[in-house]
């Protein structure tokens, strides 16, 4: 279940930034804005993109190279993503939100009062009785 | 009803964003901020302009100046990405393939 304010799950749900989050555990190559570029494991992905990887090499623009146990990229600073070759794209999207779905929190129906009950009947019937 | 009288089979263009649908599993030509240029078959975009493009290549264009003639000088770069996912916010023009009978 993807964790984040509602504009986040909104973002999440709507946009290829579910195909992002589905790249969660795998080795990648992000390119940059300001022409460097990293490699590692991503970790986390939030709904701004932004994203944290672990073992990650990060190449700054004049190729000198630096290794960090953890790293945070801010989303901002995302130009490119290297998706993995074989990867099909719109049968990640469709694995990644019905993992979801299946996850999700189970709605419960909301136990009604003998008030509501009452009430609800009261306006159908009154729905009924106009001349639609 | 509304709007009966277009109800056609083909697909129409109704929004900007429907002009890139229509270029979908296309090879697309995108212009990006900082001289860059992409030409990529379009797998999947969304309303920020994220994209995803296979078989992407990325042009470079430097301009650098002639020490003696002062000069400018363009030097592009190519790159070949076989498979790559585009941050929307660097995008500044998409365009669709050329299409005969438009």
């Amino acid at each position: 279940m993807f964790v984040g304010s509602s504009k986040e799950r909104f973002v999440y749900h709507n946009t290829l930034l579910c195909l992002v989050k589905a790249l969660q555990g795998q080795n990648i190559t992000l390119d940059l804005r300001n022409d460097s570029y990293t490699c590692g494991q991503i970790v986390t992905v939030d709904g701004f993109m932004n994203i944290s990887l672990c073992s990650a090499v990060y190449c700054d623009p004049q190729g000198n190279e630096f290794f960090f146990e953890n790293l945070f990229i801010h989303g901002r600073n995302i130009r490119y993503i290297h998706i993995p070759e074989n990867m099909s794209i719109i049968a990640t999207i469709k694995k990644e939100l019905n993992k979801n779905k299946e996850t999700g929190p189970v709605k419960k129906p909301i136990a009604k009062s003998r008030k509501n009950t009452k009430a609800l009947q009261q306006h159908m019937q009154t729905v009924a009785s106009l001349d639609l | 009803m509304a709007d009966d009288g277009d109800n056609v089979a083909v697909m129409t263009v109704k929004e900007p964003l429907d002009l890139i649908r229509l270029s979908l599993d296309e090879r697309i030509y995108v212009k990006m901020r900082n001289e860059r240029e992409l030409r990529g078959k379009l797998h999947a975009y969304d309303q920020h302009l994220n994209m995803v493009l296979g078989d992407a290549e990325e042009t470079i264009t430097t301009v650098e100046i002639d020490e003696e003639t002062y000069e400018e000088v363009y030097r592009t770069t190519k790159r070949n990405i076989p498979m790559l996912f585009v941050r929307g916010d660097g995008v500044i023009l998409v365009s669709p393939p050329v299409r005969v009978g438009i």
